[in-house]
């Protein structure tokens, strides 16, 4: 038991180091790795989204050009809900039918809105830093306010696809739309 | 306590106040105080509850703040803890213990959040209570969150709820206050009444009184009670005075004396009677103890046991003991006690009664002494039986010693007018009071004072020897009593005996004793003494009977060993007659052979039939002597039993014939061709038989008939009968006719011949091989004898080799005859001769030796008995000498010594065989022949 809690707080020690520690120093990238983890807490997926039952993974796709480099990498250690996370770095023209989470990089502006339409109504979670990105069919956007990376969300987009997202998250996020 | 004092002075009405106010205070106060805990237990429980489930909301939904780290988030659920009027501070601190937001209420003196605690829970404070509550999400914990709570609220409710509480209690108390006064007037009348009348009966002492009732509660039964309780107390009152009344008549009359002591053994109380009893009044014994009225040694014992009994605490009965009274005289009582106790069960003493039992103590002692003597009376005449005289004197004076209670003892024995002789002292006195050589012998006229029983001739009894004149032996103890007494026999004093030295004076008891066992024992020394004279003449009976029996013993052993050197002379006789009548049967043989005229010839006949009854009436006679002298023995071989009947109808045909009888046999066919048995003497049995049977019949018929009655694989008994037509045995004298020398009466001797031993030797033979033999008889008409003898069957392998045939050829057969006696050499030479064998004569076992030597022979014929050298001794030269001739040779002993002992011996000396003169010529050529077929 006792060793099972020092590996657990070895574990929260990293996380808390990849998300808090001077967080305002931080490269706001890493802050936003951390989020998309944090997404997976505060997000539910139907069970159709998954191929089986725990400990059936779930996918955490990156579209584009990858800005986290190698800053995501702690995510593959973590579970949610008993389910492992696994990794993707996809193409433009790549299927992404089977990711719960969808970052879509900012070299992706140009065939986004392409993009949106194809995984309309899907249960993937479209995530980006882009400008406004709530307002043009995405579900989360990262807006930075006061040096802090801050939620922008489209409840409308996330409902429509089947998701289910925690009031708690909402109460966070700096804009709500429902789009 | 002055005031617990006045409480149990006061009246039962101030009482009953004061108990109902105390009451509903004490009970009201209680109810109040749990009350009072109770809802400030469950009040402080609720708000705990409301705050834990607040923090739980609160972590709750602070959770995503955590995550994406938005302060103002977690800010705002912080404050909106503050909500809670308890709640004074709120602290949301991240996993790194940094503090993410904070709630503080303004009017608190709290600045800061404290440090992060460590593990989660509830903590409880002076003034207000943490509540560390784990922020959990995806079951990981990712945060903590620290409420704190004051309990200001609760305290305030509180002293509402004092104020409410006091009013009450005294509300209540004013109600009970007001209650107990009227109650009192129920209860505390009646009593005072009770108060009141009891008080009155104490003065007075007047129990006649009542009590009067007003009510029928439970103040109504007390009444009733108290009443009942009067009426008890006159009944007991008047019935103790009559149990009163009634000890003291009986104290009063009683003999036995009733007392009562403390635990110390001091006397308490005394019934009259121990004036009586001790001379004592009680008011003299009260006060003192039993100890102090007791013989020292007695009240010794006494204290001794009484402490013991003390200690038990236990009734005790029958204890003896000795108390003196007040003129200093023993008196004996016998006394019972039972213990008596306290209410709280502690010992105060026993009472008891005494009674006196010195009487009864003396006739006791008395009847004690009296079985004793008995007892030892009894005893002296059985201990004699194992003692020696002097010990058995000892024996008897140290029972007077001990039954008179004396040290010493002495017998004398009185042996004429002047002098006694000492037997003994006992040993005790010797032992122990005694240590000088005495004198046995006392001249009467010298001795002491304890002879004067002789003098004066009566018994003599001192208590007080130091005022008399003594003399005693050096070294005799000291004398101080002394009872010294004469026993008489006839007139006369035979023994003195006295004892000495008893502690208390000689009683008249003690002389009755002393004389009892004196008299004993001189009625055991002279029983003894008789006895021993007895027992002399009986030993001296007993020898001569003995040397009688062993006269007897001599002279019967020395007619038994005439007896059997009488058979034995006779036995060895038989060479000594048989040898000459060999001769002369031989020569008278011979004789009859040769030419002669008629009235020659018949001459020789009548020698020739009376040598041959002679022959048979000297072998009767030896053979009988043989029987008695145990020389006879059986010999058994196979042989045929017709072949033993046909001969001896050969044997008797002529004497028959002569008489003019006729002789018949008849064999049935179940007689076996062989039988295995002793044919020597069944033969001699048949011929005696008939024989007896021609003699005695003048004209009829003679037959012998044979048969089996038993037949089995191995034995048979074997049958014969010889039947007669003669004068026959009268049914007397058949039970004389087998005893020997018995012919029935002298005439027929003269008329019919014989020695009468015949039958006399069938019953002998026919006893020795297990067989019977008996006769059926009347008189004038003839006799049956029956004579069954069990017999073996021959096996096959037995069969003897056929004889041989008498009528082979003997020619040129060459015999070396050795015999000492002229006669027999003379006639066997001339018998063989006749029979073409050649014969060579040696007259002696030397000469025999030396022409052997010389010649060789077919066979020797060697007699036994001859001078120098017998038979015996040549034959075994013969053997051991080195020639073939000798050594070899066949040789026949030829004897007239019938004895077994002198056959085995020829065997053993190396004989080929024997035959017994006088040897049918016939058996000795079969003898020869045989010896021939072996060669």
């Amino acid at each position: 038991m006792k060793q099972l809690l020092c590996l657990l707080f070895a574990g929260l020690f990293f996380f808390s180091g990849l998300v808090n520690s001077d967080y305002k120093t931080l490269p706001e990238n890493k802050i936003k790795a951390g989020y998309l983890y944090n997404f997976l807490l505060f997000v539910e997926w139907p069970a159709e989204a998954f191929k089986a039952p725990p400990p059936s993974p779930m996918h955490v796709c990156i579209l584009g050009e990858n800005p986290f480099k190698k800053m995501l990498t702690p995510i593959l250690r973590r579970t949610v809900q008993k389910r492992r996370i696994y990794l993707h770095y996809l193409d433009r023209n790549e299927p992404a039918q089977h990711c719960h989470i969808l970052f879509v990089s900012g070299s992706e502006l140009p065939y986004m809105d392409l993009l949106i339409q194809r995984i309309q109504g899907q249960p993937i979670l479209t995530v980006s830093d882009i400008r406004n990105f709530v307002y043009k069919g995405g579900m989360i956007g990262f807006v930075l306010k006061e040096d802090n990376v801050r939620l922008e969300i489209n409840f409308g987009a996330i409902k429509s696809s089947g998701l289910n997202i925690s009031s708690k998250l909402l109460e966070l996020a700096e804009k709500v739309v429902d789009d | 306590m002055i005031r617990v004092m006045n409480y149990f002075k006061s009246t039962i009405k101030i009482k009953l106040l004061m108990i109902i106010s105390v009451i509903t205070f004490i009970s009201l106060m209680a109810a109040m105080t749990v009350q009072y805990f109770y809802s400030r237990h469950t009040s402080t429980q609720t708000m705990l509850e409301e705050i834990a489930v607040l923090s739980k909301i609160a972590a709750d939904r602070s959770t995503a703040a955590i995550m994406f780290l938005d302060r103002k988030a977690a800010t705002e659920n912080m404050h909106a803890l503050g909500i809670h009027s308890n709640i004074d501070l709120a602290c949301l601190y991240l996993e790194n213990s940094d503090l993410l937001a904070f709630y503080i209420r303004s009017e608190t003196q709290i600045k800061t959040c404290p440090e992060m605690p460590e593990m989660t829970g509830s903590y409880f404070k002076n003034h207000y209570v943490d509540f560390v509550e784990p922020v959990i999400l995806d079951d990981k914990q990712i945060s903590i969150l620290l409420v704190r709570s004051n309990f200001n609220a609760l305290n305030s409710k509180n002293s509402d709820f004092l104020i409410i509480a006091a009013l009450t209690i005294m509300g209540a108390i004013l109600l009970g206050f007001l209650a107990a006064i009227r109650l009192q007037r129920l209860v505390s009348k009646p009593i005072q009444h009770l108060v009141n009348i009891t008080s009155n009966i104490t003065e007075t002492k007047n129990y006649d009184l009542y009590a009067e009732k007003d009510t029928e509660d439970e103040v109504g039964k007390l009444v009733d009670s108290f009443n009942k309780m009067l009426e008890t107390i006159r009944v007991r009152d008047k019935s103790l005075s009559e149990s009163r009344e009634r000890f003291r008549a009986l104290t009063e009359s009683t003999s036995d004396w009733i007392w009562e002591v403390d635990t110390k053994g001091v006397y308490t109380y005394s019934s009259p009677s121990v004036e009586q009893l001790l001379g004592y009044t009680p008011e003299e014994i009260i006060g003192r103890s039993p100890i102090d009225i007791m013989p020292a040694d007695e009240a010794e014992r006494i204290a001794k046991i009484f402490s013991g009994i003390i200690q038990s605490a236990l009734p005790f009965n029958y204890l003896e003991n000795i108390v003196l009274t007040r003129d200093g005289k023993k008196v004996v009582l016998e006394t019972n006690g039972v213990p008596f106790f306290d209410d709280s069960g502690k010992l105060l003493g026993y009472r008891g009664i005494d009674r006196n039992i010195t009487e009864r103590k003396q006739h006791e002692i008395l009847l004690s002494l009296q079985t004793r003597r008995a007892e030892a009376l009894l005893k002296l005449p059985l201990a004699a039986e194992n003692l020696d005289e002097e010990t058995f004197v000892q024996f008897g004076l140290e029972l007077a010693e001990d039954l008179t209670e004396s040290k010493i003892s002495f017998l004398h024995c009185v042996n004429d007018a002047h002098t006694i002789e000492l037997i003994t002292w006992s040993k005790r006195t010797l032992d122990h009071y005694y240590d000088a050589n005495y004198d046995k012998h006392y001249p009467i006229n010298e001795i002491g004072v304890w002879a004067d029983a002789l003098r004066l001739q009566k018994t003599v009894v001192i208590n007080d020897y130091e005022n008399h004149n003594h003399s005693l032996p050096d070294g005799h103890t000291e004398l101080k009593r002394l009872i010294s007494l004469p026993v008489y026999d006839e007139g006369k004093i035979v023994l003195l005996i006295g004892v000495g030295n008893k502690v208390n004076d000689y009683t008249d008891f003690d002389v009755e004793t002393l004389k009892l066992i004196s008299n004993e024992i001189w009625r055991v020394i002279q029983r003894r003494s008789s006895e021993r004279q007895l027992k002399e003449h009986q030993d001296h009976l007993e020898q001569q009977v003995e040397e009688r029996t062993s006269q007897l013993e001599k002279a019967s052993e020395r007619a038994e060993s005439a007896n059997k050197s009488k058979s034995l002379f006779l036995a060895n006789m038989s060479h000594e007659i048989r040898t000459p009548l060999h001769g002369v049967i031989g020569i008278s043989q011979l004789l009859s052979l040769q030419d002669f005229k008629p009235v020659q010839k018949e001459m020789v006949e009548k020698l020739s039939f009376s040598a041959q009854l002679l022959q048979r009436l000297i072998n009767n006679i030896l053979d009988l002597s043989k029987i008695e002298a145990g020389k006879l023995n059986l010999k058994y071989d196979n042989y045929k039993p017709r072949k033993i009947v046909n001969e001896c109808l050969v044997a008797c045909k002529n004497q028959a014939v002569e008489k003019g009888l006729q002789i018949t046999s008849y064999i049935d066919q179940s007689v076996p061709d062989f039988l295995f048995g002793d044919s020597n003497h069944l033969s001699q049995i048949l011929l005696n038989l008939v024989n007896n049977a021609v003699k005695f019949t003048e004209s009829g018929t003679i037959s012998i008939n044979v048969d089996i009655i038993e037949d089995a694989e191995v034995e048979i008994l074997l049958q014969l009968s010889v039947i007669d037509t003669g004068i026959g045995i009268s049914e007397d004298d058949q039970q004389k006719i087998f005893t020997n020398f018995t012919q029935l009466d002298n005439n027929m001797t003269r008329r019919y011949g014989g020695t009468g031993l015949g039958l006399s030797i069938c019953k002998h033979l026919v006893d020795m091989m297990g067989g019977n033999i008996r006769v059926q008889s009347t008189l004038g008409e003839g006799s049956h004898f029956i004579c069954q003898i069990p017999m073996k069957r021959a096996t096959k392998t037995d069969v003897p080799i056929e004889k041989i045939n008498i009528s082979a050829n003997y020619h040129g057969l060459h015999i070396l005859l050795v015999d000492d006696d002229e006669i027999n050499r003379y006639f066997t030479k001339n018998l063989f001769e006749t029979e073409g064998v050649q014969v060579t004569l040696a007259e002696s076992g030397k000469k025999a030796l030396e022409i052997a030597e010389q010649e060789v022979f077919d066979l020797v014929l060697m007699d036994l008995h001859m001078p120098d050298l017998n038979g015996w001794d040549t034959t075994r030269l013969f053997r051991a000498s080195s020639l073939p001739q000798l050594s070899r040779v066949p040789i026949i002993g030829v004897t007239a010594d019938a004895l077994k002992e002198s056959y085995e011996l020829c065997l053993e000396v190396g004989m080929n065989s024997v035959v017994l003169k006088p040897f049918k010529f016939t058996d000795l050529l079969q003898q020869i022949q045989f010896l021939k077929d072996i060669q």
